[in-house]
């Protein structure tokens, strides 16, 4: 990334996670560019360059697809921490978000092979549950060659 | 990998995420954090 543009991006990354903690979804890039005071072509021209980090993905409309941890879209991994909700993409975000915030969380995820309900709970720093498996389909060279699918 | 693990991975990648400083791990980080979680072999390998 342009040292030029460190800072806006910078900037605008931070305001979308705010309004994800605040709203509780993603911000349209109409509203990324009012929160930023900023042109639509600038913000999605910074939107693009923070998109090469992988953390952020955009959907075909140009709208936020990802924002690592969170998702914009519903997904099988609510996440609840206090009085609020969100989606993780997946159980390693999902995970993210009460890594990223600090805070207890509670995970409604169900098991990948049989689809019965496997609950997590984050409670002081510490995953409260013991057994379980993740299992990850796509090796670690190719996570991004199709984020979806991963 | 065992929940143990993927709290880990979790903690590694999204513990700083809110800071103004963060910034995308390089590719020796990554790596560095994946063999710290124990998850090596060719499978949790990254591309160079």
């Amino acid at each position: 990334m342009r040292k030029t543009f460190a800072a806006v991006d910078n900037k605008l990354r931070l305001s979308i996670y705010r309004h994800f903690l605040r709203k509780g979804r993603a911000p349209t890039v109409a509203e990324m560019a009012a929160a930023l005071k900023s042109a639509l072509p600038h913000t999605r021209a910074a939107l693009k360059r923070l998109c090469q980090t992988h953390a952020f993905v955009l959907q075909e409309n140009g709208e936020l697809w990802r924002s690592a941890p969170f998702s914009a879209v519903p997904t099988a991994f609510p996440v609840t921490v206090g009085k609020s909700f969100w989606y993780g993409n997946c159980i390693w975000d999902a995970l993210g978000i009460a890594a990223m915030l600090h805070k207890d969380a509670r995970i409604d995820a169900a098991c990948g092979c049989c689809n019965y309900q496997m609950v997590l709970h984050v409670k002081d720093g510490v995953l409260v549950e013991k057994k379980g498996t993740v299992h990850f389909a796509v090796p670690a060279r190719d996570w991004y060659q199709d984020i979806v699918f991963t | 990998m065992s929940l143990k693990q993927v709290w880990q991975l979790a903690q590694e990648w999204y513990s700083d995420r809110l800071s103004p400083q963060w910034r995308a791990k390089t590719l020796p980080e990554a790596k560095a954090a994946l063999a710290r979680i124990g998850l090596v072999g060719d499978f949790w390998k990254l591309p160079d």
